[in-house]
Order: C-alpha cells, then sequence, then structure tokens
C-alpha cells in the first residue's frame, strides 16, 4: 500500500467517525495502538478538554444490547430503565435494574473543542 | 381460577384502565373498579363495551387480500368458527368481534402443580373492498402474575393457539368464495417512511445472502440518523420492523408499532391512545399498497 492510499483510507476513517460517539477501539483501530494506550490517549484528551466522557445504559437483552440512555458518571445510571425497543417488538422482559455489564464507556468531542485550541 | 368473574376482570384488564373508567364513569384502581362494574351491570354490558372498544386493546393485526371485492349482499356470518359477540353487515363492510376462551396449560412451582389459567381473547374480523383484517388482541405474557407468592409458572403451553384460530377464520373466509392471501405491505410501509409519516428504530432485513438488523441507540431513527443506510434499504425486504410515528397529526397514529410486511402483520405492543390510531395505521398502509 502507498504512502498516498494509506493516507487516504485514514481521511475515510476519519470522515466516517461520529464526533458524538467515539469509542475506544476508534480510536485504537485508527492510530493501530495498543487499546491501553488508546484508552490513555482518550482519558487525555478527556483532561485536556477535547473529549467528554460519556456512559450509555445499555439494554440487558442479549439480542438487543442497545444504548437507551446516556449519562455523564457512574453515580448518575438510573436505578430501573426501560427499553422501548423491546417492549415494542414484544420480547418479554423490557425493563430491568442495569448492572455494571451493561455500561458501555464512550467519548465525545467537547463543544467547545475549537475555543480551546484557540486559546 | 377460572370463574366466569376470573374470566372477565382478566378480560376488562386487556383494555387500558383510562378507557374502562372513561366507559363506566367509574373512579380508583382496577380492584375497585372491577367491583363496582360488577355490582352494578351485566355481563352483556361488559361484553358490549369489549365490541365497541377492541381498538384500545394491545393486538396483532393481519392482513389478507381477497381474490374480489367483498359485497355484503352475498355474505353471511353462518359457520363462522369462534363465538360471535357482535355481527355487522351492512354497505359491502362486514365487522364481526368474536369472543373465543383460550386456555393456558401451566406447570405452576410451590408447590408443584399443573393447572390452567382461561382468558377470553377478543377478536375483531373486517371485510372490506379487497380485504381481510384480522385483528387479534395478545394476552398477558406473565402467567406467573395470576398466582399468588412466590409461585412461579415455569411451563406453559396454549390452546389453541393464535395460528389455529387464524386459519379457521381464514377456512372460514374462503369457504365464503373469497379467497383471502397474506397480503405484502411493503409498499405501504415505505410510502409511509418515505413520507416522513413513520421512521424506524429496529430494521431487520434480507440482503442477498444474509439477514441484517440494526437497532438505534435512545431516541434515534434509520432515516433521520443514517440517511445512506435508508437509501440502501429502499429495495430490500424487511422482516419484523419497529416504526415510530413522527407525523403531524397529533395521536393519529399509535406512537410505535411494529411489522413484518411479508407476512402482512401489524404488532401493537402498547395501548394505543385512542380508537382510530390502528384504523389510521391500517387504512393509510392500504392506501398506499
Amino acid at each position: 500500500m502507498t504512502f498516498s492510499n494509506i493516507i487516504n483510507r485514514k481521511t475515510e476513517i476519519l470522515s466516517r467517525l461520529d464526533t458524538e460517539r467515539i469509542y475506544v477501539e476508534n480510536i485504537r483501530g485508527f492510530f493501530n495502538l495498543p487499546f491501553k494506550v488508546a484508552k490513555f490517549f482518550c482519558e487525555m484528551a478527556v483532561k485536556q478538554k477535547y473529549f467528554e466522557k460519556k456512559i450509555g445504559v445499555q439494554c440487558h437483552n442479549e439480542e438487543c444490547r442497545r444504548i437507551i440512555t446516556v449519562v455523564d458518571t457512574e453515580t448518575e445510571v438510573p436505578n430501573i430503565v426501560e427499553c422501548d425497543v423491546c417492549k415494542e417488538l414484544e420480547r418479554g422482559v423490557h425493563v430491568f435494574h442495569p448492572v455494571h455489564g451493561d455500561l458501555i464507556e464512550f467519548y465525545k468531542l467537547a463543544n467547545k473543542h475549537d475555543d480551546r485550541r484557540s486559546n | 381460577m377460572n370463574t366466569d368473574k376470573d374470566l372477565l376482570t382478566r378480560l376488562l384488564k386487556l383494555f387500558p384502565i383510562k378507557a374502562v373508567k372513561e366507559h363506566f364513569d367509574l373512579q380508583g384502581k382496577w380492584d375497585e373498579i372491577i367491583v363496582e362494574i360488577f355490582a352494578k351491570h351485566p355481563q352483556k354490558v361488559i361484553f358490549d363495551f369489549v365490541s365497541a372498544n377492541i381498538d384500545y386493546t394491545r393486538q396483532h393485526v393481519h392482513i389478507c387480500s381477497l381474490q374480489r371485492v367483498f359485497r355484503s349482499s352475498s355474505f353471511d356470518t353462518e359457520g363462522f368458527p369462534l363465538p360471535i359477540l357482535t355481527a355487522v353487515n351492512l354497505n359491502n363492510e362486514c365487522t364481526i368481534v368474536a369472543l373465543p376462551v383460550i386456555t393456558f396449560n401451566v406447570l405452576v412451582t410451590k408447590p408443584y402443580e399443573e393447572t390452567t389459567v382461561q382468558f377470553y381473547q377478543p377478536i375483531k374480523v373486517t371485510l372490506k373492498n379487497r380485504h381481510l383484517i384480522i385483528q387479534v388482541t395478545t394476552l398477558e405474557k406473565n402467567l406467573s402474575h395470576y398466582f399468588e407468592g412466590e409461585r412461579k409458572v415455569v411451563d406453559s403451553s396454549r390452546e389453541p393457539h393464535e395460528e389455529y384460530n387464524l386459519s379457521a377464520i381464514q377456512y372460514f373466509v374462503d369457504s365464503k368464495g373469497l379467497d383471502a392471501r397474506k397480503c405484502d405491505i411493503h409498499k405501504g410501509i415505505k410510502k409511509l417512511w418515505e413520507d416522513e409519516i413513520i421512521d424506524c428504530k429496529y430494521l431487520k432485513r434480507k440482503k442477498s445472502k444474509s439477514t441484517d438488523t440494526t437497532t438505534m441507540d435512545e431516541n434515534y431513527t434509520i432515516k433521520r440518523d443514517y440517511p445512506d443506510e435508508y437509501e440502501g434499504m429502499k429495495d430490500k425486504p424487511l422482516l419484523k420492523t419497529l416504526f415510530r410515528y413522527i407525523g403531524e397529526k397529533p395521536e393519529y397514529f399509535c406512537e410505535h408499532f411494529n411489522a413484518d410486511p411479508m407476512q402482512g402483520v401489524l404488532g401493537i405492543a402498547s395501548f394505543p391512545e385512542n380508537t382510530s390510531q390502528i384504523q389510521n395505521i391500517v387504512n393509510d398502509i392500504l392506501e398506499h399498497n
């Protein structure tokens, strides 16, 4: 693969990235880093206020696992959540108490990252 | 467990409490309302309420095509396979509300016991133009709810199955020379989607060599948030997919409904807000189909 191809490929990946939902795996894959390094990179970006850290509460049903709601910290995770997709698809259990395995971390590009960069 | 009052109580609880309170002009919780209804009204009044308000229930709607246009004059309800509550056959439209009894054979714990739980299951059958529409009220899924304390239902089987009653109704319609076949509703569904009357929260579609699902997080929807995926879906067959009403007329459709377009089946899993919403969904799909 030529250098130009690599750049084009990286540009394509970057253009597909949703800045509202950046997962550590997105960063790991983009820079081809070990997971721990990519995680560290994300946490540093939070400290530098480039990223905001978010926690998604996923549906407990294995066949669903959609993010039902998003909070900023684990203390804000609701005691009870209802998945309206599972409810409306008549999947039976659709109200549950979230457990740690139902939580998924991601990052979003901070709204004021441009201001931060210009300072 | 299965007295007349038990069955009537379960029947009333298939409806939203708001609708029951309004109809019988009562206040309070379920237990209080049901005592009042039994004290003041005979069974016939409850059955009349069921007939008039079946569109308030959670239900499956099965849509079939008829091979010829329905004519009231050449149709009668003799031989209908289920107990009929009401039947109206006028102006080239026939509506039958039936109330079969469904039996669940259950195995319950603490102590282990084999027993039965019975329900009335309201079914509305409509013949109009070139369509047969069968609306089947869905029953409570959690049967443990009907046993006290820590008793749990660990196994259950249902008699007769929904498919059995559907086949019996289709067989009856066929015997009247109408020849009902399940109706593919892809065209109607996709038109409503294109016109932004509905958008999708859970998409299940056939690709040439695979089945693909997309479940949207939070309140995101396919067409609005994944326009490329929407474009790529336009010519693909859909399996059971969940739609959300996004049209401008308030409460015109139920907020959500699921649809299996190849089978011609709709599912309404939450109580409708009024008795027009389900008819609006069916009519608008068929109008564009």
